[in-house]
């Protein structure tokens, strides 16, 4: 009897294993590289997916990377790098003034559905943006010319077409006019908000569109099934030639740990740090047989922030007391796996306008604790000086590991840390809502949505970005640095910007209202066979040029 | 018959009540934790205008119960709103995903209650032998598992170096999903004749499947040993045996069915449980269900998707419940409906 029931026991089990053996072989497709996705067909492993697919609306990094496979900016990037180069533009002119950029398209393009491509099109786009005025239309409308009047209810002059900076000069020519002149303005246009559109395909899909998204890129959109996959085709027609793959499927793997497996067992191609896949994982992969990294510098970075409006932070000198005391090499090395740069000031150092004459924050107690003490915050006989509080959001473990970090090294010092965790939408509330919550020092970090210092210190430095009206977090002001950023913005020579710039990173640097943690470096990682994948700093994806042998 | 009919219908009447108090509790507990919406959908970078802008158009602004009794009165059209985020009908994202749980689950308690009613018997009748200590180590394993990690470490061990089931997803990504009737990829592929989906899919669900159905194997295991050992010990059994009654027949008809009715009731609300959707396994296992996607929407505050899914999840769990009252009269005939 007990056999009996012992063996039922077992066949349950085995039923229950068994279901498929039968049907392994089947994997194998017949172009397939052993073991693989097919030759023809790239597979992209991200932890997220999209939210959105129209240009116009999306405003996160996994949105962004389909849509920048599907739709094309006047202005794009070069290969792997933050320099500029015409895309749907052939070419541009610059008004002396800096206000007036005219546009020279390119002829004979169109839109996946057939709808050509010229100046009215593109203006159809850009006013649409602004018509819609959802969240990425903060990275373009305050600088196109009535770009705020026009979408604020309360202008007399509200959706008045007649006010903006934008004009159909002839079928390829499009000028656009800034509020004032902005040097950085043809980097802001490479942000997939400033996409292309098909004003055929915005008519017949209208609020549908951003699930028929229609642009002249290098894939076309196939298919999305939400949380599972995006889908895409090649253009065949894409006016720099077709891409050299057919097809292109972002899937959606939400836990970074299967990630990894994933692109160890080679069914998908292609993921990254930009994609979700975790710092720790990449030392592991860095090492696998069949599979290649590549590591570069982004333009991310990561900050402590002290509010400097109240005590005891309204002290630089207690400040660069806390800058001193923090451990970077166990920051650099052991919390981000190697996988972050050191940095000093508001920009990173792979952009220019960075000072690199400017030295780095180093550990150093002794001259935190004499800096402590001339603030006014002597020790005690316990060694004991005072009590404050960082705080970070709870699904972060790296800012969690560097509250710890930096507990540990503020003890030292004779400052007691204590670490607070709010969750995400709690913590952007606590930071930049109405009502200030939190008044001694927290994590953050900051990603651009333009290449060019200004997107840093503007709206991180600036007096004016106070919350709640901007990101100036640390309600940092200073009335030379403000000067000097208004000065860099409106002036159109590079090289007095980059002097302005450096002057900034010095003086910023000097009253240290963050501390500079790092700045990412984000590593891509792909099978053997897949090449021509390059990490742009901006965490831009182009799987345009990619192919697989 | 008649009894059971107004037994049914009562039990349904009381589900208006319980889903009204099911939505002002999940109304009031998003709308009483901290944070703004508009905040987390803007993010840093927006402006307080923009704020205060979309406060407005999502009605933020107004007392909490004008929202509240907006939101009953759109309910009481059917109308779950839709998704501040995504901007899809939240009926249109609960029938999308539904049916990928109600898959994963189904297969999950097939799974447990096979494993757990079979380990469970053989443990009670078996009492204090090797066999049943082994099971009850087994069960006091499954249940401690974490269910995360038991699922990476069926995808290291079965996928990645066996390579007998795929990854992680529904279907392979080379396929196209079966024509959709009910949302089941299995019984889709079946009504369609598609064998490349069926093998595919089913090949999907088992790993997903065992890891969810682990720790409510463990549980069923243990409440159907203990029930046994309880009827084990009755007098009609020793009547049963005397009566010269071969053990099979006196343990599978006599006792089991007997033992039965609590392990049921743990299996209803077992389901219950996972048909609201198992966030860690539909992570781990990349499965596009209910759990994942209510856990992401709480994070980005998007209310009419937690709320809809909570109410939805209420709903399924009173049903799943009323069934398994259901059952109870069918394994018991002294159970009568009144």
């Amino acid at each position: 009897m007990a056999k009996k029931i012992g063996f039922s026991l077992l066949v349950s089990f085995l039923l229950v294993l068994s279901v498929v053996p039968g049907c392994v072989e089947r994997e194998e497709k017949p172009e397939a590289v052993q073991p693989g996705t097919p030759l023809d067909t790239l597979v992209v492993g991200t932890i997220r997916g999209p939210v959105e697919l129209d240009p116009a609306r999306a405003y996160d990094t996994a949105s962004g990377a389909v849509i920048t496979q599907i739709f094309d900016t006047l202005v794009g990037y070069k290969e792997g790098s933050t320099e500029l180069e015409p895309r749907l533009a052939e070419r541009w002119e610059v008004s002396p003034d800096g206000t007036q950029y005219t546009f020279y398209l390119r002829k004979g393009v169109r839109f996946h559905d057939g709808t050509p491509f010229n100046a009215e099109a593109m203006y159809f786009s850009l006013k649409r943006v602004l018509d819609l005025n959802e969240k990425p239309a903060v990275v373009i409308r305050d600088f196109i010319k009535g770009g705020s009047a026009y979408t604020d209810p309360e202008n007399p002059d509200y959706h008045n077409p007649e006010i903006l900076g934008l004009e159909v000069v002839d079928e390829y020519t499009l000028r656009i006019t800034t509020e004032y002149p902005f040097a950085p303005f043809l980097s802001v246009l490479t942000h997939t908000v400033a996409s292309a559109v098909s004003p055929a395909a915005v008519r017949k899909y209208g609020d549908e569109f951003f699930r028929n998204p229609v642009g002249t890129g290098p894939f076309r959109f196939v298919s999305w099934e939400k949380g599972v996959d995006v889908r895409l085709e090649a253009n065949q027609e894409y006016f720099r030639g077709p891409p050299k793959v057919k097809r292109v499927i972002f899937k959606v793997i939400p836990e970074p740990s299967v990630l990894k497996i994933e692109i160890q067992k080679g069914t998908i191609d292609i993921t990254g740090t930009m994609l979700g896949l975790r710092p720790e994982d990449v030392k592991d992969l860095k090492d696998q047989p069949r599979i290649k990294t590549e590591e570069k510098a982004a333009l991310t970075i990561a900050y402590i922030g002290f509010v400097t409006d109240r005590e005891p932070f309204n002290d630089k000198r207690v400040r660069q007391a806390f800058a001193y005391a923090l451990d970077y090499d166990a920051l650099i090395n052991k919390i981000l796996a190697g996988v972050g740069a050191r940095f000093v000031g508001p920009i990173p150092p792979n952009l220019w306008g960075y000072n690199p004459e400017v030295p780095l924050y180093e550990r150093d107690l002794e001259k935190a604790a004499k800096l402590l003490d001339e603030a006014g915050y002597p020790a005690d006989e316990t060694g004991h000086r005072f009590k404050t509080t960082i705080w970070y959001n709870s699904d972060n473990t790296t800012r969690r590991d560097i509250s710890v970090l930096l507990q540990s090294n503020l003890k030292e010092i004779g400052v007691d840390l204590e670490i607070k965790a709010l969750e995400w939408g709690t913590y952007l509330d606590y930071l930049y809502g109405e009502e200030r919550k939190i008044d001694t020092m927290f994590i953050i970090g900051w990603a651009p949505d333009y290449v060019d210092p200004d997107n840093y210190v503007y709206p991180l430095l600036y007096s004016g970005s106070h919350p709640p009206n901007g990101s100036n977090n640390t309600y940092y002001s200073n009335p030379r640095v403000d000067e000097l950023i208004l000065e860099a913005r409106r002036e159109p020579d590079h090289a007095k910007r980059e002097q302005l710039y450096k002057e900034i990173v010095r003086i910023v640097a000097e009253d240290s209202p963050w501390i500079f943690l790092y700045s990412t470096v984000d590593v891509a990682v792909t099978r053997e066979n897949v090449h021509n994948f390059h990490v742009y700093p901006q965490h831009y994806i182009d799987l345009y040029p990619v192919y697989k042998t | 018959m008649d009894g059971m009919y107004s037994y049914v219908a009562r039990r349904l009447i009381l589900l208006v009540p319980v889903l009204f108090g099911v939505s002002l509790i999940s109304f009031s507990l998003m709308h009483l934790i901290p944070g703004d919406p508009a905040r987390a959908m803007l993010g840093e970078k927006a402006s307080l205008a923009e704020v205060e802008r979309l406060r407005e158009e999502l009605g933020l602004n107004d007392p909490l119960y004008v929202q509240y009794f907006r939101y009953v009165s759109r309910l009481l059209h059917l109308d779950l709103g839709r998704s501040i985020i995504t901007h899809l009908p939240v009926s249109e994202e609960l029938f999308q995903r539904f049916p990928a749980t109600l898959e994963l689950t189904a297969a999950g308690i097939t799974i447990a209650a096979l494993i757990g009613v079979v380990t469970g018997v053989v443990s009670a009748t078996h009492r204090n032998t090797v066999l049943d200590h082994f099971a009850r180590v087994l069960a006091l394993l499954g249940l401690s598992m974490p269910v995360f990690w038991l699922g990476i470490m069926l995808i290291l061990v079965f996928s990645y170096w066996f390579g007998w089931f795929p990854i992680s997803g529904r279907l392979d990504i080379y396929l196209a999903p079966p024509p959709r009737v009910t949302g089941l990829y299995i019984v889709d592929s079946m009504l369609s004749g598609n064998m490349e989906t069926l093998k595919s899919s089913v090949k999907h669900l088992v790993l997903p499947a065992i890891a969810l159905g682990t720790s409510s194997a463990a549980v069923i295991s243990r409440m159907t040993r203990s029930s046994m050992l309880e009827v084990l010990g009755q007098d009609y059994i020793v009547a049963a045996r005397s009566k010269g009654l071969a053990e099979r027949v006196v343990i599978y008809k006599h006792a089991l069915r007997n033992a039965l009715i609590p392990t049921i009731t743990i299996v209803g609300l077992q389901t219950g449980a996972l048909l609201g959707g198992a966030v860690l396994t539909e992570t781990v296992f990349s499965w596009p269900g209910m759990g994942r996607r209510s856990v992401e929407a709480i994070y980005q505050r998007d209310f009419p998707i937690v709320q809809g899914f909570i109410l939805f999840a209420a709903f399924i769990f009173v049903l799943v419940n009323l069934l398994v009252d259901l059952v109870y009269a069918y394994l018991d005939p002294r159970i009568r409906y009144r």
